[in-house]
This record gives structure tokens, C-alpha cells and sequence, in this order.
């Protein structure tokens, strides 16, 4: 069942690309081919405008928040080849940091999860990616990954924080440094590949085939305690494939192919309890999908054709 | 654009269709030029053109040769099913054959025609694939030749109308895009139409455009992607290098022009998936990427292609992001739109190309021309299309946040929502719900748990519900701990009733009088009777209790070994039913009528005097018992040895036997350890669940469930949750609601992952309520945050919760990044300058006061200069390189004149130093507070005096965020933070993070508080001088005077933490000198020309500077602890508990700075709302428990400043009872 709790008017003046509600679903970011950002504070069914971010010489394609305990802090990744870091400071929002090294539109940012520190991964369709990290005292590195993918890299989403051998427990502090450092990405050569930090380099440890046209989006899936990982990837071949790897049997990664859809699928999302995977495609159709316990997929809600909410 | 791969061949071409994966470029040797090699064979070939390679070059997949050479080359989709899954490939050839591949035999270097024709009479220069019958094609050569081809029936093709007079050579032929009978043709005659429309079901040309100029030379045609009557034309001649769109519906003149190259264009490429992309390339050697439905026409990108023009262009069908020129020198190029960086390897390709160039004449042919020079030097960073394609454009989203809510939005094409407001602006934000049942079910519960009404019903109806024997037990277990007695309420369920017991009883003596054999007789009935007689007892139970009681061994046997054998009599069984349920005076009856004298009077010896004396009477017939272990233990009460020892199969009696007779406090130990046996046992271990019901454990409940039902979908754990939670409230209403039953480990993870089940599906209130009120776990802390600020910051009935995060504030830009030194300097002189302003500004607005109470012998009282001066000593003073106590030492010894020369002589060096020391001010706390206190003394007589309160103010800069560095879980044991000797590189404080993160932190955010604790300044910083309260006075007085009352105050709280005889250094002070021993020294001139100015701006910045509130979660902290300081200040007339009490108020003073900061860690904070909530109940020594608890478990270093305090106001609020 999904029945709509809030709509809100972004005003922006062309399309929008993304719209991500912040850790506690108070405020909603939104960003769209009108190079603008805009952030709303959503409460109780209603809404209010709260600030306009302008920085973008192109359509802002993604957006992204930074976990609460950096403060409000939101990245956004543009056609103007730009990464933005914003940080709301004392009631305003201001560019905390603007990353141009990219030689063509960037098209995804995904931040690390917070245990690993204040890290951004950012796609690009010059085929490459950066991992920025902030050392403190607003001094940003950044690591490049050239040619990641050949054609562009439509999307990074990082795994969540585990700890090798001790994938049950939540992780603490003192284990930091312990950490796997891990993403994915996916791209126009209609690969997903899975990237490991080897002492500070990245370096290419899967490289995931099945889809046979661009691979649109990828979202790794949260942890749920279990020694197994999981992706979930969308395709303008109209197909979303999960691939797992069971890392108790050795890590191999095998695909299911979820659903084959009627149009191109632009973006998957998973559920913060990692059981179900939104899947939004080219005819404006939402689907919500479960893990069947023999490992299906079944379809638990089908949103309507441009009609986000309606029930069924 | 910028060029990804290459294929060198001379060719013309065909990209396979969009549908076929992987992609593949299928290249006919080209009819109008010649290689390098002169070669005059003809070859078709496939290459791979395979994104994932990261190569430049293109493998070639299959060749075959073939005898004529190619003028066009086209690739059509599958048109059948399963016959030509890849399609086929058409070619047009110079002597005017069409002839037809199949892409899967040149992959397998088959030479193998599929079709052949020659209909044709010249070279056959234009073919083309019907976008909608993929089985048709149409083909175009000299003299206005046109024939429609059908690959099901190739041998008749037809034409489409009468031949167009003057007839000329079709240059392009092309199918429109939305018609399917619509084709245009192109004729390169400048004299007649240059473009003629056909509709096939006419047979006849419906329109003939002619290009107004009548210059035009057409060499290419395309029809716009989606608008069925829009095409574009393109001139190859020189002096007409235009490319023209037309409407055909104003077919006069051209709608747009396209005018850029210079000269002729050769092609034209229309983008299939974003129609306003169109290619088009020339004899300029440029290719343009136009956005031709913008007016005027936007080139979007443009491409130089060296020193070759390029005859041909082409979108890949199949990835929109990359195109493909042909040149005449024999080069297919492959770019990306997308911008972006060539591969490495190009340069070589391209040196390689002139190398097989420069083979082929020989050396010297081309000797000083390098007509491809020009592509080796570097070229600049291609720019990407100004504006994206649209397949890049998301065009909708949906992702999932917190609380199950997924926030979606959908670009709709206008048409649909004309009349609503323009969607694309709108996003919706909705509840998904996936688990109704859950929570349909947990709606139930927590009604169920709000009254014991409420409780018993459910339970009742839970009872009623139970699909199995296993949850009927259940249930009725937890039901019956809601009636009035519910020991008693268990036997019964096990099996045991003492009424029903005593009729038995009286029916057994009853007929045995009767009879004349007595005993014998009665025996006899027993023996043949047992099963029958055993099912008349539990007849009378309750439906649910018969399954129970079926298993249910027939009778009783307690004690050890005899407990593996059942009873063989039924007058045995009786006497143990009968203590069973400890009806005395029926056992002993019982005892005495079957001759067990010694029996019957050990039972009586239980049963009371009374009892005891009525059996002595009767004694004298004995008899010999074998139930004695039984007995033993009702006598001696000893049920230990009962669980430890018992057969397993019988546990119920053994719980029977607990219920009845253990002591309530035993019971509890008693049952758990019986469930723990229960646990082990393969069969019964689902049992062990019911003993921990009688026990009230709920821990252990959660343990063996886990063991019993390891499976956990969303059912299973809503069947726990509503055990335990019905459980948990047994327990706390049989503590008579005296303190929540605390949850356990595993408890508490059950109830966490079933709070965020719930709050997946957007219950975040329920969640809240059912996550365990008193868990310190990590994990729980961050969901109970997470849910309490989702649903707004007021959530009824709960207090904010501390943020369980380590807090990581990045600040913000606006000073230039790279210099981290001068930018110090500017802070420093920054907060002098705030410093000087604000001294100024008092005497400025109290000129009276100054007079009075500064020092008399200071030399110049009203220069802001000298107050500036003083206010360096003090800097000075407590950043010296020494231990505190040492400057205090001193600072009590200085005569007064004295003091000012240490910051005359050096005055930029110390100053500097509070930015370094900062981050480890939190260690030394404590002494360097007192530390300013003592110059306060010193430059004036009163306590409090202008200066006092200045001077320490000026040290933290206003600052919002807490800039310390907090661990996650601070997992810091207490003797680490043992000082090391001085000189040694100091050891870090040990809770957790490496020296390196530290010193990282400590080398500070610009923003970082330049000295100090911020939380000192609030204290000092009063708004004026003149109302001092009686409190305040009292707790400068004792650090003043002498140091005395700062070795004790370091005792209470660091004495478990020093080690004996390490260092004199005290441990707090220590720390303080390791930063100092890393800074450079700085230099005097900048701070002294920036001094200077200083004192003229930012008059009042420090007044204005508000003391930050306690977060709103910890504010009971204060509540309670001023309170309680309060309440003692008025209890008390002794005047050294006085003293301490104001010690112990500007100690916890600490705290709440630290609050203020939110620099300590969650467990602290956890740790000091319980000690609050002691306080609350009064309940000191509890409190104290609390406070060795924190102290043992945290770092040393993040509370001496006031835990020391803590624990002497709770002492003294012990001693008086307050």
C-alpha cells in the first residue's frame, strides 16, 4: 500500500533529477535542468521552501546528503562538470567546497558511509571517477579513477560499513581503519564494477556483466547483518538484474534478473531495511519488489503511470 | 566530442541495428577510393565495437571477401523470427548489383551471399531500411532508379511511381519515421526538384521539393525523428553549404537554414533518440552537432577531423552517446559526444596510420609534408554538447528514505497534463506499507499492553487463536500471570488441582474404609485402575490444559533418582499430588492409611505442630516409603538439588513442585535454571520457554525462542515481540511497577530489529515505545535518535535524545585555504582585537567602577593597551610550558609589578600558543582553571573584580559548533591515561583514536575556540560586574588563596587514575605540554602590528557572543544537580561542606559547558542521566554507583574536570540526607 503524504509544488522552472529527503526525512533536496537546487522542509504534510542553492552552470543532476553528524552538508553533481559541496552555516547554505576536475558531465555523487569519514564518490561520462575525502579543516583530496568506464559512468553507490569476518555486528569506532572501502559503479559500457580501496588505491576487483546496453543506475543494498552482499542494477535495456555475492562461499557474484520492464529503467532504490527495491522507469512507472523466500522477485506495488501514490 | 576508437579501412559502412548487442560496424571496401595499397580486392568485414575495451583500436570479428566493392552498406533488424536473429546486411555495389550478408556467417568468415540481384543498371549509391516493415527496403542508383525490395519475396521489386524527369543519379534515399509508406529521394541535379516524396500506396511522388536558389546540389536526406512531415536536406555545392530543414507542409521554402561550413556538406545524421541533435559534416573537414529546432539553429558541439573530410556521419543506432565519421583517408573514426579525454594510445594510432601511409609510396613520397602533423600535438579537453542529449536527462525517480517513505517524482510529457499545473515541478513524497499484518498486529499489542484488562483479553484471544500446541502453552502460561494467584493458576496448568485433589482423597479413604481388606484392596483398585482414575482427574480441566496434562508422565516423582522411575502406586502418586500442591493434612491421611508412619510424621513436622501432633497419635502403625526424596526435599526445602537432579521428562513436576513451594526469590533462580536443563534437551527445549514465563526472564525467554524458531520473517518476530512484551509487563507488575524490567542483550536486539521493521513501515511512534527505555547499545541509541527528530523535535512523552553521533563539524570556505599558519595569526589578533574592544567597551560604559576597583599601581588603568597587557599575562600564564601548578605556584609568589613583565618581554610568542593548546584543554581542565583564578586575586583585591571577569573571557571565541573530536564509543579504560614522564613524546589520551587523528583535530578548525574550554567563558563572562552572588564569591575563594584546594580537588576523581610515583606532573596538567612541544615558534611582528589596530573594531563582538543553551535532551541535568547543590546549600551550616559545595557547583559548572559543546560521549552522558534519575529518587548511593561506573569506563581525560565534583555533592547529599 502507498498512499501520498506530501506533494510539493518544487517550482523549478524545467525538469527535475533527483529528490532526496536528508537523514531524518525532514528535509528534502530537490535539483533540476534549471541548474538550481532547492531544499524544502517537509513536516506533518506540509512544506516549506527553504533555500534556493545557485552554483550550477548546467543541469544538476544528482544530489546527495551528507550524514547528520557532519552537519547539513548536501553534494550535488552537474553537466557543468562540477562537484558542489554545500554546507548550511549559521542559517545559510554556502559552497563549502567545489570540485572541477572532471573533463565532462558528472553524473552521480554518493557519499561514503560516515564510519569511513567524509568521503564522495562522483561518476562521470569522461569515463572516470573520483573519490573526494575531506581532512579536515575544509582540505579535500581527491583519488581519480580513470577510465572506469568506458563511454561514462552513470552511477556509484558505495557498500555499507562492515568489517571482514564480523559482518553480525556493527562495527565500532576504534575499527576504522578496518573498514572495507568499497563501491560500485555502472556505466555506458554496460558494466557494473566493484571497486576496493587497496591502501589508498582503488582498484578494480569485479567487474559485473549481464546487461547488454547502458547500465543506468546501481545501488548497493544496505546491510542487514548478513555475511552477503548486494546489488541491484537498472539498464536501458529495460532490465534490473540483483547480483549477490555470498561472501561466506567465496565472494563469487552471480545475477537474477528481477523483472524485464516495458521501457528503459532509470533508477533503483532499496528500502533502508534492504528488503525492498524501488524501480523507476522511462514511463514514469514506480514498482516496489520483494525477495521472495525461494529467492524470486515478486512485485508488491505497482505505482501508477505518472501518478506516484496511487494505490492499488 | 572526442574521438574513442578508430578503424582503419577505406570503407563504406553500416552500424548493426539498435537492438543487436554487441555492436558492431560493418564496413564494404569502398567503391570511390583507393588504400593506401592500391589493392583493388574487395572485403566486407565486422568489427567489435566494444565499450567495455578500453582500447582505442577496434577488432576486426570477421572478413570476407567479396568480388565488387561497395557504394553503400546497410544493416537491417531481424524481420523474421529466428532466421536472421542479427539481420541482414545490404549492400549497394559500383556495377550495380544489391547484394545481401548475413552479419553471422562473416562472423564465422563465411563467404556466403545470401541473395544476389542485378536489376539495377549503375552503381547502386543509396539504400535504405523501412523503419516500420523491417522485410523492406528501398535501393537507388543512376538514371533515377528506384526500387522497394522485399527480403520475403526478393525477386519482383517494385518502383514507386514514374520516374522523375530530368532523370539524374538518387544520391539518398530515406524512409520517414512515422509514415511507413512515405520515402524521399534526393537527386543531385540542381535543375528540377532536389528532393522528391513518395507515398507508396499511391505509387506517385506527392510532392517535389525544389530549393528556391535552384542551386542546390542534395546530397543526403533525413526525416526528423518524431515530426512525420519535417526533413533536412544538405548541399554539397561549394557555394550553397547549407543544410535546409523543410516542413512539407509549407513547402515553398526551406523552414530553417543551417549555415556554418564552409564548404559543401556531404551528410546528415538525425539523433533517433533526441531529435534536437542533428549531425551533419562537410568538405571543411568539420562535423557539426546542430540543435536545429532552436531559433535560430544552435550548434551544440562541433568536431574537426583533421586534414580529411569526412563523407559520412552516423548516430550509433544503438548508444546515442557515440557517432561515427567516415573519411576519406581511410579512417572510420568513433567519438563520443560526451566529451571527455581521448584514451591514452591515440597519438600512436595515429602515428601508425601514417606509418602504413608512408610503407605504402615508399619513404620519400611524402618527404616533408606531414599532413597529419597537426593531430600530434596535444589537443585541448573537448567540451561536452552545450546543452545534455536527452537521454541523459532522468527523467523520473523514486527513492526510499527513513521511515518507509518513498519520494518520487515523474517528468510527464506536457501533452498529458496540459490542464493540471506542469508536473514536472511536483514531487510526492508517500507511505509505503508492506507489512499490513504487521502492524495490524502491533497495533493490537500496544493496546493490548496498556491496562491488565486489556492484557488479560488479549492474551484470552491469543489463547483462542493458537494454531499449535507449542503457542497454546504459551499463552495460557503468560495468561494465567494476570489472574489473582497465579502459582496456583500454573499447577493447574500443568496439572494439578488442589480441589479435585482433595475429592480424590477423600474418595481413596472413603472407599477404603469400606472395604474389608483395607490397604490391600485399595491397592488393588489403584494398580488396575491408574489410567482410568487418571483421566477422571484431569477430566475436570480446562480444554487447554488437557493437552498439557496428556504429557504430563502420570504422577509426580521429586527427588533425585527416584524421579526416573514413575511411582507403580497410586497411593504414591496421591501423596505426591498432595505435596505437590501442598495440601499437608491429606498427605499425611493418605501416609497413615497405607502404614507410612515415619512418612506421615516427617509431612506433618511440615504441615505445623498441629498437624504434627494429630499424626503422632496415629504413629504407630508405620510403614515404609518410597517417596522418601520427595519428602527430604518438601522437608528440607531444598529445590536445588530437585532442578539440578531431576529426569527431564518429568519437569513438569519439577516446576510443579517450584511453583508450589520456592520461595518467591528461589523461584525465579530455581525456574531459570530448570529452563536451562529444558534448553538442552533436544525434545523439551521448547519448553524451556514456559519455566522462563514462571521466572519472568525475559532474556532468556528471547534465548531459547531463538534456539526454538531461528527464522525470522516479519510473523515470527511480531509472535516473540507480543510473548516478551506481555511478559515484560508480568514482570513489572509483579515488582509492583517499582522499576521497569530492564531488557537484555538479546531482548534488546529483538526489540530493535523489530522497531525498525516498524519504522520501515512509517510507525515511528510505535517504534519509539517499543524500543528499550534504558540501552545503552549503540545501535539503539541511533535508531531512538533517528526517530525521534523524524518525527519533529517534540515528541510527546519522551526527551530528546542525545545525538549518538561524534559530532564532525567542517566549516565553511570563505578564507583563503591554503595557509594555515597566518590564518592563526589573523584568529589570534582577531580575539585580542575582540578582547581589547570589549575592555575598552567596559571602561568606556563604567568609568566610575574601573577607577575604584583596578589596581592602583597598574600603570596606565585606563589604557585599553595595558588592560590588553594584563590580559597577555594571563594568556600567558596559563599557556606556559610549564604545569600549571608550577604557575600557580609562582603566579601566588609574584608581587604584583612583577607579573606584568613577563608579558612585556614576550608578548607575541605565548599568546600565540592557546590555538595549539586548545584541543588538549579538555585534559588539564581543572588546573587551568584555577590557574586564572589566581591572577584575578592578584591584580586587584576583590575576588571578583573588573578584570576577573574579563580576562578569562576573552580566551574562547564565540563558537557554535563543538569542534572536539568525541569517539564514537569512547572505549577507554581508566589506567591508560596514566601520564607518561615529561620529555618523552606524550602518549595520547588513550580513548581510542590514534596520536595522529588527535593532533589533526588539534591542530584546529579555524574556528576552533583559540583557548580553553568554551566552556569557561559563560561563568566569567557576566553581564556586569556589579551583581555578585553569594554562591559565585564562594567558589573563587578557595582556589585563590593558596593551591591547596586544588590538590584536593584533584583527588577525588584522578586518584584511581594516577599511578603512584609516576610523575609529580598531575595527570590532568600533563597533556597540555604535548602540543606545545609540535608548534613552531611563532614570530612577534605579526601579532604586534595587528594589536595595534585592533582595539577599534568589533567594539562589543564578545557581549554579543550569548552563552549556547543545553541541549534541551540534558537540560534535567541541571535540573537536577543545581537542585541538589541547592538543597544542600540550605540543609548545611558547616562551613567547610559550604566550601566544598560551591566546589562541587563550579566543578558540575564543567559539565554543562561540556553539554553546551556536546563534546562528551554518548556513554557518559547516558551514564549522567543515570546518576540524575538517582538523584531524583534520592537514591545517593545508587547515584555513586552510577559515577564509579562512568569513571571506570570512560575517558579520564573527557570528565575530571567534573566528575570529581559529581561525586562529592552526591557524598555530601548522602550525609544529609537531603
Amino acid at each position: 500500500m502507498v498512499s501520498v503524504i506530501n506533494t510539493i509544488d518544487t517550482l523549478h522552472e524545467d525538469m527535475i533529477h533527483d529528490a532526496q529527503m536528508d537523514y531524518y526525512g525532514l528535509h528534502l533536496a530537490t535539483c533540476s535542468s534549471d541548474r538550481s537546487i532547492r531544499i524544502f522542509e517537509v513536516k506533518n504534510g506540509t512544506q516549506r521552501l527553504l533555500s534556493t542553492l545557485q552554483g550550477h552552470d548546467g543541469p544538476v543532476w544528482q544530489i546527495a546528503w551528507a550524514h547528520p553528524k557532519y552537519g547539513k552538508m548536501l553534494a550535488s553533481c552537474s553537466y557543468d562538470r562540477k562537484v558542489i559541496i554545500w554546507k548550511e552555516q549559521d542559517g545559510q547554505w554556502i559552497k563549502l567546497y567545489e570540485y572541477a576536475d572532471h573533463d565532462s558531465s558528472v553524473n552521480s555523487v554518493c557519499w561514503a558511509p560516515h564510519e569511513l569519514g567524509l568521503i564522495l564518490a562522483c561518476g562521470s561520462s569522461d569515463g572516470s571517477i573520483s573519490v573526494i575525502k575531506h581532512h579536515g579543516e575544509n582540505q579535500w583530496e581527491a583519488t581519480k579513477i580513470n577510465n572506469a568506464h568506458t563511454g561514462g559512468c552513470n552511477a556509484v553507490s558505495w557498500a555499507p560499513a562492515v568489517v571482514p569476518g564480523s559482518l553480525i555486528e556493527p562495527p565500532s569506532q576504534n575499527q576504522q581503519n578496518t573498514f572495507v572501502k568499497k563501491f560500485c559503479s555502472a556505466g555506458c559500457d554496460n558494466l557494473i564494477k566493484v571497486w576496493s580501496d587497496k591502501d589508498g588505491r582503488w582498484e578494480e576487483v569485479e567487474k559485473l556483466q549481464a546487461h547488454t546496453d547502458w547500465v543506468r543506475d546501481c545501488a548497493w543494498a544496505p546491510s542487514i547483518g548478513l555475511p552477503c552482499s548486494k546489488i541491484a542494477s537498472c539498464s536501458q535495456d529495460r532490465q534490473v538484474i540483483i547480483w549477490t555475492s555470498d561472501e561466506s562461499t567465496g565472494g563469487q557474484w552471480t545475477s537474477k534478473t528481477l523483472n524485464e520492464f516495458d521501457d528503459v529503467v532509470w533508477h533503483v532504490s532499496w528500502s533502508l531495511t534492504g528488503d525492498i527495491l524501488a524501480v523507476s522507469g522511462g514511463n514514469n512507472k514506480v514498482s516496489l519488489w520483494k525477495e521472495k523466500l525461494n529467492g524470486d522477485w515478486t512485485i508488491v506495488s505497482d505505482i501508477g503511470k505518472g501518478q506516484p501514490g496511487s494505490t492499488e | 566530442m572526442v574521438k574513442i576508437k578508430q578503424v582503419n579501412v577505406a570503407a563504406n559502412y553500416a552500424w548493426s541495428p539498435a537492438e543487436n548487442h554487441p555492436v558492431y560496424i560493418a564496413a564494404g571496401t569502398a567503391a570511390q577510393q583507393l588504400d593506401a595499397t592500391f589493392s583493388s580486392n574487395a572485403k566486407l568485414e565486422l568489427y567489435a565495437v566494444d565499450m567495455a575495451d578500453e582500447s582505442y583500436t577496434v577488432k576486426c570479428a570477421g572478413t570476407i571477401e567479396t568480388e565488387n566493392r561497395f557504394q553503400k552498406v546497410v544493416w537491417g533488424s531481424n524481420y523474421t523470427d529466428g532466421a536472421h536473429t542479427s539481420g541482414l546486411i545490404v549492400c549497394g555495389t559500383d556495377k550495380g548489383n544489391i547484394e545481401i550478408y548475413n552479419p553471422e556467417k562473416i562472423l564465422e568468415n563465411e563467404a556466403d551471399c545470401v541473395l544476389t540481384t542485378s536489376k539495377h543498371t549503375g552503381p547502386v549509391r543509396s539504400l535504405d531500411f523501412n523503419n516500420f516493415q523491417k522485410n523492406l527496403f528501398a535501393s537507388g542508383a543512376n538514371d533515377s532508379e528506384i526500387f522497394i525490395w522485399d527480403l520475403k519475396n526478393p525477386t519482383n521489386p517494385m518502383t514507386p511511381g514514374a520516374k522523375t524527369q530530368p532523370t539524374s543519379a538518387v544520391g539518398a534515399l530515406a524512409w520517414n519515421k512515422q509514415v511507413q509508406h512515405i520515402l524521399a529521394s534526393t537527386s543531385s541535379l540542381t535543375s528540377g526538384p532536389c528532393c522528391v516524396v513518395w507515398d507508396l500506396r499511391k505509387n506517385e511522388p506527392i510532392i517535389k521539393v525544389q530549393d528556391p536558389s535552384g542551386r542546390m546540389q542534395c546530397s543526403d536526406v533525413t526525416w526528423h525523428p518524431d515530426v512525420a512531415t519535417q526533413l533536412v536536406l544538405s548541399s554539397e555545392d561549394d557555394h550553397l553549404p547549407v543544410v535546409q530543414l523543410w516542413d512539407l507542409r509549407f513547402a515553398t521554402s526551406p523552414m530553417k537554414v543551417l549555415e556554418k561550413h564552409s564548404k559543401g556538406v556531404l551528410s546528415v545524421s538525425w539523433c533517433k533518440q533526441d531529435a534536437d541533435l542533428l549531425l551533419t559534416c562537410g568538405k571543411d573537414n568539420q562535423v557539426y552537432c546542430w540543435n536545429p529546432n532552436s531559433s535560430p539553429p544552435e550548434i551544440l558541439c562541433e568536431l574537426e577531423t583533421g586534414a580529411q573530410w569526412c563523407f559520412d556521419v552516423q548516430w550509433c543506432p544503438r548508444n546515442p552517446n557515440v557517432v561515427s565519421t567516415g573519411s576519406f583517408d581511410g579512417v572510420i573514426a568513433i567519438h563520443s559526444i560526451m566529451g571527455g579525454c581521448a584514451p591514452v594510445d591515440s597519438a600512436n594510432q595515429n602515428q601508425a596510420q601514417r606509418n602504413k601511409i608512408t610503407d605504402a609510396f615508399g619513404s620519400d613520397a611524402f618527404a616533408g609534408e606531414a599532413p597529419n602533423q597537426q593531430q600530434q600535438q596535444p589537443k585541448a579537453k573537448s567540451v561536452p554538447l552545450k546543452k545534455p542529449p536527452k537521454w541523459m536527462r532522468r527523467p523520473c525517480a523514486a527513492s526510499f528514505s527513513f521511515g518507509g517513505k518513498l519520494v518520487s517524482f515523474g517528468n510527464n510529457p506536457p501533452a498529458e497534463n496540459q490542464h493540471q499545473q506542469p508536473n514536472h515541478r511536483v514531487v510526492k513524497i508517500s507511505q509505503v506499507v508492506t507489512e499490513e499484518k504487521l502492524l495490524e498486529r502491533s497495533a493490537e499489542l500496544r493496546r493490548a499492553l496498556a491496562d491488565d484488562a486489556q492484557c488479560t483479553d488479549y492474551c484470552r484471544k491469543k489463547l483462542a487463536d493458537a494454531q499449535n500446541e507449542f503457542e497454546e502453552d504459551f499463552w495460557s502460561f503468560l495468561k494465567v500471570n494476570f489472574e489473582s494467584e497465579p502459582r496456583k493458576e500454573f499447577l493447574q496448568l500443568l496439572g494439578y488441582n488442589k480441589v479435585d485433589l482433595k475429592a480424590k482423597v477423600r474418595d481413596g479413604l472413603n472407599s477404603d474404609a469400606g472395604s474389608s481388606n483395607g490397604l490391600d484392596a485399595f491397592d488393588q483398585i489403584a494398580v488396575a485402575q491408574e489410567s482410568k482414575q487418571q483421566e477422571k482427574v484431569f477430566k475436570p480441566m480446562k480444554k487447554s490444559n488437557r493437552k498439557v496434562m496428556r504429557r504430563i508422565p502420570t504422577l509426580a516423582m521429586v527427588g533425585g533418582i527416584s524421579f526416573a522411575t514413575k511411582l507403580s502406586t497410586y497411593i504414591d502418586s496421591m501423596i505426591s499430588q498432595a505435596l505437590l500442591i501442598g495440601d499437608y493434612e491429606a498427605a499425611v491421611d493418605l501416609c497413615l492409611h497405607s502404614n507410612r508412619m515415619a512418612d506421615a510424621i516427617v509431612v506433618a513436622m511440615a504441615g505445623g505442630p498441629e498437624l504434627m501432633e494429630k499424626t503422632q497419635k496415629r504413629y504407630f502403625e508405620a510403614n515404609e516409603s518410597k517417596i522418601s526424596r520427595l519428602l527430604s526435599a518438601v522437608v528440607m526445602k531444598n529445590w536445588g538439588d530437585v532442578v539440578k537432579s531431576c529426569d527431564l521428562e518429568n519437569w513438569k513436576e519439577a516446576l510443579a513442585s517450584l511453583l508450589t513451594y520456592a520461595s518467591p526469590d528461589e523461584l525465579i533462580t530455581l525456574c531459570d535454571e530448570l529452563g536451562a536443563r529444558l534448553e538442552k534437551h533436544p525434545d523439551l527445549k521448547s519448553n524451556a520457554c514456559l519455566c522462563y514465563i514462571c521466572s519472568g526472564n525475559i532474556e532468556q525467554l528471547v534465548r531459547s525462542w531463538n534456539n526454538v524458531k531461528p527464522e525470522n520473517n516479519s510473523n515470527d518476530i511480531q509472535d516473540l515481540i507480543e510473548k516478551m512484551m506481555v511478559l515484560h509487563r508480568v514482570v513489572e507488575q509483579r515488582s509492583g511497577g517499582r522499576s521497569a524490567a530492564s531488557m537484555g542483550e538479546t531482548a534488546s536486539e529483538k526489540l530493535s530489529e523489530y522497531a525498525h521493521m516498524l519504522a520501515a513501515q512509517g510507525q515511528l511512534n510505535a517504534a519509539m515505545e517499543m524500543l528499550p527505555a534504558s540501552s545503552d547499545k549503540i545501535s539503539i541509541q541511533i535508531l531512538r535518535d533517528r526517530l525521534f527528530h523524524s518525527q519533529g523535535d517534540d515528541v510527546a512523552g519522551y526527551q530528546p535524545p542525545v545525538f549518538p553521533f561524534a559530532r564532525d563539524g567542517v566549516r565553511g570556505g570563505q578564507r583563503p585555504e591554503a595557509q594555515v599558519q597566518p590564518r592563526r595569526q589573523v584568529m589570534l589578533v582577531k580575539y585580542i582585537g575582540v578582547l581589547t574592544a570589549h575592555l575598552f567597551d567596559r571602561f568606556v560604559q563604567q568609568p566610575a567602577e574601573p577607577a575604584e576597583r583596578l589596581p592602583t599601581n597598574t600603570s596606565n588603568p585606563t589604557s585599553p593597551i595595558s588592560l590588553l597587557n594584563q590580559s597577555m599575562v594571563v594568556v600567558n600564564i596559563m599557556h606556559r610550558n610549564t604545569a600549571t601548578t608550577d604557575i600557580f605556584v609562582q603566579l601566588i609568589s609574584l608581587p604584583r609589578n612583577q607579573m606584568y613583565q613577563p608579558a612585556q618581554q614576550r608578548p607575541a610568542a605565548t599568546p600565540n600558543r592557546p590555538q595549539d593548546v586548545n584541543p588538549y584543554a579538555r585534559p588539564n581542565q581543572a588546573p587551568t582553571y584555577s590557574a586564572p583564578q589566581a591572577p584575578t586575586s592578584m591584580f586587584t583585591p576583590q575576588p571578583v573584580s573588573m578584570s576577573t571577569p574579563q580576562v578569562p573571557g576573552l580566551m574562547p571565541m564565540p563558537q557554535s559548533q563543538a569542534p572536539s573530536y568525541q569517539p564514537y564509543m569512547a572505549p577507554v579504560s581508566a589506567p591508560q591515561a596514566v601520564p607518561q614522564p615529561m620529555g618523552n613524546p606524550p602518549g595520547p589520551p588513550s580513548n581510542g583514536y590514534t596520536p595522529d587523528a588527535e593532533r589533526k583535530h588539534s591542530s584546529g578548525g579555524w574556528n576552533d575556540p583559540p583557548a580553553l574550554d568554551p566552556n569557561r567563558i559563560p561563568k566569567k563572562k557576566k553581564p556586569s560586574p556589579q551583581p555578585i552572588d553569594t554562591s559565585q564569591l564562594n567558589m573563587m575563594t578557595p582556589a585563590a588563596p593558596a593551591p591547596t584546594p586544588m590538590g584536593q580537588m584533584m583527588q577525588p576523581g584522578s586518584s584511581p587514575m594516577m599511578q603512584p610515583g609516576t610523575s609529580p606532573i598531575m595527570p590532568g596538567v600533563y597533556p597540555s605540554s604535548a602540543p606545545m612541544q609540535n608548534i613552531p615558534p611563532v614570530s612577534l611582528s605579526p601579532l604586534k602590528t595587528a594589536a595595534a589596530p585592533a582595539p577599534s573594531v568589533q567594539t562589543g563582538a564578545l557581549k554579543g557572543a550569548p552563552k549556547a543553551p543545553i541541549p534541551t535532551e540534558h537540560q534535567i541535568l541541571q535540573t537536577q544537580f543545581d537542585e541538589l547543590i541547592k538543597k544542600a546549600m540550605n540543609q548545611n551550616n558547616n562551613q567547610q561542606i559550604k566550601r566544598k559545595l560551591d566546589e562541587c557547583s563550579r566543578r558540575i559548572e564543567f559539565l554543562y559547558d561540556k553539554l553546551r559543546g556536546n563534546s562528551l560521549s554518548p556513554n557518559i552522558i547516558g551514564g549522567l542521566h543515570q546518576v540524575a534519575q538517582s538523584v531524583a529518587s534520592r537514591d545517593y548511593a545508587g547515584g555513586l554507583r552510577h559515577h564509579t561506573h562512568i569513571v571506570t569506563h570512560s575517558n579520564f581525560s573527557e570528565i575530571s574536570a567534573f566528575m570529581p565534583g559529581l561525586k562529592s555533592l552526591l557524598q555530601i547529599a548522602g550525609q544529609l540526607r537531603i
